[in-house]
């Protein structure tokens, strides 16, 4: 079977959950959402992927009993902000090998601040035992280097990456679902309060409580109001350089060139994008590897490309204005993004005439910086 | 205060940190624990917010290079800039540089 990607769906995001909302109930509603979306019925579903940092000590296989799922596949994934691509991906050649026909795959978290902070602090071993005990506040500290490393390589200031910042957020305030749509001034950017120099307020993700879902499954299964969206080129890359480098190239870099040979496209023929943003360095990070930034000339494309939104990126508002519900769910949801820009479901925000887009996925922090990095080339026929 | 100590490859002499399990340059899986005390700051920065800490106090951290190219990340104290050279510690657990 062919395997196409037919709906999503979407609990609440919200930075303050009642006492009703937790990491389970926000999935239920994901899931809820997405088969309503679909036209599917729940005892069709006989694949299930998963993702989150807040259900143990249950594991799959309970999310799926207390779901009443029976199945014949199932996937837990821990890759973090790689986590829904690779969910993606298995669940692909599940579909094309007949291992499962129609498979949720979900993700969420609802681990509130002082959760967060504890799986911060203990991510893996090498932050609990080193960085911890220095106080390197979390994936901020390490990714507040990443940033002054890549200011320094490519000339960039403080107020450029504020350009990201307001272009997401003015994408946000066309979303339903983001947590803060109000729009954003480069002057509220640059008089943020710092987190960790030169990361400030508006450069660090917002922790929320929520769930995204998507469902993979034949193109025959695809509701008739919509196109399916077909997977033309998935790479990932995982550990690419042993933390050796300086955190500003990504594994993205170690397949690109072969992505764009294989499908014999170049970023031009890119229409919408969903980069994993947990930091604004990053999002440059990725599409600089990707070679979708002209001679590699950052600043420009900020103040330009990013800034005046010709280039559509992360139009949801990404997790830095739509909230990241623990890193892996906010990987889906620029999938999710992607799919509905592709089928012309996405409102206000949708991009005229889309049909490729590209997604990425980026995390697992070991030390220095993350580890982990997927992308994937979407499209409607 | 102790001398902080880094893992040098026995058979190949390449040093890494934290410890590996297999040596990404030669393949070994033989190790010995050195002393590494010298390195220079490249970048740094200040921890002013701490998620879920209230009474969180300010601190420097940042990324060196120590004379073997081993890169690590550190505390450090408030007068370090980016391009001193440090002597690198560890003081209950934490690994830390203060000013040549």
């Amino acid at each position: 079977m062919r395997p196409a990607i037919i709906a999503i769906g979407q609990s609440v995001y919200t930075r303050h959950p009642d006492e009703n909302q937790n990491t389970r109930t926000l999935m239920r509603d994901a899931i809820i959402s997405a088969i309503k979306d679909s036209g599917l019925k729940l005892s069709d579903i006989d694949g299930l992927a998963i993702t989150s940092f807040s259900i143990a000590p249950d594991s799959a296989i309970d999310i799926a009993w207390r779901l009443g799922l029976s199945l014949k596949w199932l996937l837990q994934d821990s890759n973090g902000g790689s986590s829904a691509m690779n969910m993606l991906g298995h669940a692909s050649r599940a579909i094309e090998t007949n291992a499962a026909s129609n498979i949720i795959i979900v993700a969420g978290d609802a681990t509130g601040l002082s959760g967060y902070a504890k799986i911060a602090n203990s991510y893996n071993t090498a932050t609990r035992d080193h960085l911890s005990p220095i106080g390197h506040g979390g994936p901020n500290g390490v990714y507040a280097l990443v940033t002054s490393r890549q200011m320094k390589k490519y000339n960039i200031d403080k107020i450029d990456y504020g350009r990201m910042a307001v272009a997401q957020r003015k994408w946000a305030s066309l979303n339903p679902h983001a947590v803060y749509k109000h729009e954003l001034t480069i002057e509220e950017y640059i008089d943020a309060p710092m987190v960790a120099d030169p990361l400030a307020r508006y450069d660090c993700v917002p922790v929320v409580a929520g769930s995204y879902a998507l469902i993979i499954s034949s193109e025959d299964n695809c509701p008739i109001d919509r196109k399916p969206v077909f997977i033309k080129s998935f790479m990932q890359s995982f550990n690419f350089d042993n933390q050796e480098g300086d955190g500003t190239n990504t594994g993205i870099s170690s397949f690109a060139n072969k992505m764009w040979e294989e499908t014999k496209m170049s970023p031009d023929d890119i229409d919408v994008l969903s980069i994993y943003d947990d930091y604004p360095a990053m999002v440059i990070a990725q599409l600089n590897d990707l070679k979708m930034i002209p001679n590699e000339d950052v600043k420009s494309f900020l103040n330009n490309e990013i800034m005046l939104k010709n280039k559509p990126i992360n139009t949801w508002g990404g997790m830095l204005s739509a909230g990241q519900p623990g890193g892996p769910a906010g990987g889906l949801n620029g999938i999710g993004e992607v799919v509905q820009q592709l089928q012309g479901r996405a409102g206000k925000r949708q991009v005229r005439n889309a049909k490729y887009g590209i997604v990425t996925g980026y995390g697992m922090t070991l030390y220095r910086y993350g580890g982990t990095a997927a992308a994937a080339i979407l499209e409607v026929e | 205060m102790d001398i902080l100590q880094v893992y040098k490859c026995v058979k190949c002499s390449k040093e890494t940190f934290p410890q590996k399990l297999i040596c990404n340059n030669c393949g070994s899986i033989d190790f010995i624990m050195i002393n590494s005390e010298h390195a220079i700051v490249e970048e740094t920065s200040i921890i002013r917010h701490m998620l879920g800490s209230k009474d969180w106090k300010p601190r420097k951290i940042g990324s060196v290079r120590t004379n073997k190219g081993v890169l690590l990340t550190v505390g450090l104290s408030d007068e370090v800039v980016s391009g001193d050279k440090i002597i690198l510690f560890q003081k209950d657990g934490a690994i830390l540089g203060r000013k040549e």
